[in-house]
């Protein structure tokens, strides 16, 4: 759970409305294949997590992102086998037989990686942005036991890596402790496992004392359904004005890319522009400072 | 009153609302826990239930919400009612609708991701309409202060605030009865009293009936309306709070409080439910002695219990400020953190410049608030987190004993956590069954917290052992062999430094008293100077006797008064008890 309660129109804005948000990003990450776009769209995601005030989240995912992009290139370049700009001759490898890497497999491999890594980082970001509970609550409302289901599971995750690190606690300071070895680490990952057992025993207690098995129905939580506020409208017109421009980016042949067998890419700049406009249509929104204390 | 005749509802309650009759309960293959119960509870009552670890009080509780043997399993005999609910037909789900039930683990309780969901849980599941919900957390968050906390993650919220959450959890589905299974033992003695009175205040203006077990009887006797002793699972004892202080006093002095004990050898043990009427009662025998500044001091008690003098015979040492006035042992410290500073990236601090020396064999104990830096300062000493201004300086290891002791024992048998030639005696556990083959979640509480001490002080002695709340849910006897544990390791020349919120622990076993608030330490005096000074850490006898001669055990307070008239049929209790 990365959650992290700021005051901006994302945080602010009702969760169907923030995922609708992330949603169409992530549409415009999948129907564009150029990757002077996808670069643009990689590089402003981080101005948009500063503008919801939890840029480190989506900078670390960057971060981390980054050497699995370098991997997925180097990968396509040396399994797919289309193109015809040969730009390394590697001659017979066994078992693959002979491998030329072309200019095209590795651009391919780069826009792959450019979607990926713009998708972690929109991920990212709506994780950061939207109450987990609030979350659950909608789907409570739905699915009222998977939805609890899911908060509980939501809560126990932290809960058995609170116990984790309280037992690696445990161990290093005791007076022939210190830095924990493979051994100590085993033995710590082995108690929480076996403990996370009493955990569960323990939530399903509380749970039935709470009235899990009632016989009567689940009231539906917070049915008395809160007004739109502005920025769930603003995020709305947002995310549909991102949808419409990336569908209409794709239709016009703004975003093009086509790599095999040589290079067919619509011009450069008006593909910038497009991603540009996209994350200005999304960021629109986020400038919002009135009335983003997320609700109780 | 003793059990025979004391099974039904108190005189000025309503009807009966739970009802034994027989009620046997075992776990396993091991004998009943609960042996042939008989009692009625009427609607409205505060009952204390008190007992020495392992006396079936959590076992009675848990019946009670139908958790025994529903959810933890068992074999149940006769017959236990609450209200309409039969325990032999029906499960914690029909006793949750009379029953709230707060257990000694806040943490466990917390389910869901915020207190606001956590409070509203109960109400959504029982199908209340979203406007009863709100009002239902609305209300029992403003009830419980927890208002501020709503929307906050459980695992930032202290122990008292956590324990305050179950509890407004519990309230907000209008329980009829409310459970809780030593509720204070977390909590500093301020929050212990603020809940005791909320509870007081819920029983007498919602009338709801409170049935409470803890080990520090002395916090809540006062707000009780009756009292049900436990021993190996038979009611020993069931009356009113004098009665019982003055029963427990002669028939239980393990039970007894210590204010019971002090009062006893005069025949006054009936009034020591609260302070006031023990005063009154020593005052209206002319027992009392004069306070401070009105003539009473230290020399009035015998050389032997006279200032620096402890119980065990040891020798208090000097504190930081007798060493900074030159009358330092010029030994080197056995830890010492100079100008400690710790701070979280989110901008809280927990440690102000903290100066703490101890010295080897020394003795020390931590007290404050929930909250003052206490944990933090001993996690700092141990090495387990960095100060981010500040030095600490070590002689040698520094073993830390954690709140839990389970998160110290991680084998499936006690044997894996041992070593050839381990002492177990020294630990006062030679004596347990089976030990070494059960596993550590199969002793007791205070079993447990000497094993894991054992572990963590290791094969070789360290310089310096802390411990964070080691009487957490310990009876008076587990307290007095721990105490036992490590006046031993002491004797070794270990430093010990104890974080506790155990006024009559730290009397016990600690030389010097760091009084620690907001990260800044307070007072670092003698423990006498500070346990005997204040009102909210001094211990129950100082209370009394409003600091009179720095009494602040038992025995002093005990030699303090004069000498007692002899009363025909009392017995003397056993002051090691």
């Amino acid at each position: 759970m990365i959650y992290d309660r700021q005051r901006t129109a994302l945080h602010a804005a009702r969760p169907g409305a923030a995922i609708l948000w992330a949603a169409a990003l992530t549409l415009a990450v999948i129907v564009c294949p150029h990757p002077a776009a996808l670069a643009v769209l990689c590089a402003g995601l981080p101005l948009l997590a500063w503008a919801a005030k939890v840029p480190r989240p989506v900078l670390l995912a960057a971060a981390f992102a980054i050497p699995f992009a370098l991997i997925w290139v180097i990968t396509n370049g040396l399994l797919v086998r289309e193109g015809l700009t040969v730009v390394l001759r590697l001659g017979g490898v066994p078992p693959f037989g002979e491998i030329d890497v072309t200019a095209e497999a590795l651009a391919q491999g780069g826009v792959l990686a450019l979607r990926g890594m713009a998708a972690l980082q929109i991920g990212l970001l709506a994780s950061a942005c939207v109450d987990p509970d609030r979350l659950l609550l909608g789907v409570r409302r739905i699915a009222p036991r998977a939805g609890l289901t899911g908060a509980v599971a939501m809560r126990l995750a932290p809960a058995l890596a609170d116990d984790g690190r309280r037992y690696a606690d445990g161990l290093r300071c005791r007076a022939d402790g210190g830095d924990l070895g493979g051994r100590e680490r085993l033995l710590v990952m082995s108690a929480t496992v076996g403990r996370a057992i009493d955990r569960a025993d323990q939530v399903a207690a509380i749970l039935e004392l709470r009235g899990l098995r009632r016989s009567t129905p689940v009231a539906a939580p917070g049915a008395r359904r809160a007004p739109w506020s502005r920025h769930d409208f603003a995020l709305v017109t947002s995310a549909l004005a991102v949808a419409a421009l990336a569908v209409a980016g794709r239709l016009g042949g703004l975003v093009v890319f086509d790599p095999y067998p040589t290079f067919d890419a619509a011009p450069a700049l008006p593909a910038v522009l497009w991603a540009a406009a996209i994350l200005l249509v999304a960021g629109a929104p986020l400038l919002a400072r009135r009335g983003t204390e997320p609700p109780r | 009153m003793t059990a025979a005749a004391a099974t039904t509802a108190r005189p000025g309650t309503l009807a009966p609302l739970i009802r034994a009759r027989g009620l046997e309960l075992a776990y396993g293959t091991g004998g009943p826990v609960i042996r042939g119960l008989d009692l009625e509870i009427g609607e409205g009552e505060f009952v204390v239930v008190a007992g020495a670890s392992g006396s079936g009080k959590s076992t009675l509780l848990g019946a009670l919400c139908g958790l025994v043997p529903h959810t933890t399993g068992g074999t149940l005999a006769g017959e236990l009612t609450v209200g309409p609910c039969d325990l032999r037909t029906d499960g914690p789900d029909a006793f949750g609708r009379l029953c709230g039930w707060v257990g000694q683990d806040p943490e466990a309780q917390l389910v869901l991701g915020t207190p606001r969901g956590e409070i509203a849980l109960g109400p959504q599941l029982r199908g209340q309409a979203p406007g009863a919900v709100a009002r239902a957390v609305e209300e029992a968050a403003l009830a419980l202060h927890v208002h501020t906390l709503l929307d906050r993650q459980p695992r930032t919220l202290s122990g008292g605030e956590q324990q305050r959450v179950a509890i407004a959890a519990a309230l907000a589905q209008h329980p009829r009865v409310l459970v809780l299974d030593e509720p204070t033992s977390q909590l500093d003695p301020v929050g212990g009293e603020e809940l005791i009175s909320l509870l007081r205040r819920l029983h007498e203006e919602w009338g709801m009936t409170v049935v409470l077990a803890e080990h520090r009887l002395e916090r809540c006797l006062s707000a009780a309306t009756r009292v049900i002793a436990l021993d190996e699972g038979r009611i020993a004892f069931d009356g009113a709070p004098a009665d019982f202080c003055a029963w427990s006093a002669i028939d239980a002095p393990a039970l007894a409080t210590g204010v019971s004990r002090l009062l006893a050898p005069h025949g006054l043990a009936s009034a020591a439910v609260t302070v006031r009427d023990a005063r009154a009662a020593l005052a209206s025998h002319e027992l009392l002695p004069p306070e401070p500044g009105l003539g009473g001091d230290v020399a009035r008690l015998p050389p032997e219990q006279a200032a620096g003098a402890r119980p065990d015979g040891a020798t208090a040492r000097p504190g930081l400020r007798s060493r900074l006035f030159g009358r330092s042992t010029g030994a080197d410290p056995a830890v010492a953190v100079r100008g400690g500073w710790r701070e979280l990236r989110d901008g809280a601090v927990l440690l102000r410049g903290v100066d703490l020396e101890v010295e080897p064999g020394e003795a020390v104990a931590l007290m404050g608030r929930n909250g003052a830096g206490k944990s933090t300062l001993l996690r700092a000493l141990a090495g387990l987190d960095e100060l981010e201004r500040g030095k600490v300086e070590r002689a040698g290891r520094i073993a830390l004993l954690l709140q839990r002791p389970a998160d110290h024992l991680l084998h499936e048998r006690v044997a894996d956590e041992l070593w050839d030639g381990v002492d177990l005696a020294a630990a006062g556990l030679d004596r347990v069954p089976g030990l070494l083959a059960r596993h550590p979640s199969a002793l007791s509480g205070g079993e447990r917290q000497r094993l894991a001490a054992l572990v963590v002080a290791g094969r070789q002695r360290p310089a310096v052992l802390c411990l964070d709340e080691p009487t957490r849910g310990l009876d008076r006897a587990a307290r007095a062999l721990l105490a036992t544990q490590l006046a031993a390791l002491r004797a070794q020349g270990t430093a010990t430094i104890v974080a506790t919120h155990d006024p009559e622990f730290a009397a016990e076993i600690a030389d010097r008293v760091v009084l620690l608030a907001g990260g800044e330490v307070l007072a670092d005096a003698p423990a006498r100077e500070v346990l005997a000074g204040g009102w909210a850490f001094a211990t129950e006898v100082a209370r009394v006797l409003r600091g009179a001669g720095g009494a602040i055990t038992l025995e002093q307070g005990t030699a303090l008064l004069a000498p007692p008239p002899p009363v025909e049929g009392a017995e003397s209790p056993d002051p090691a008890c």
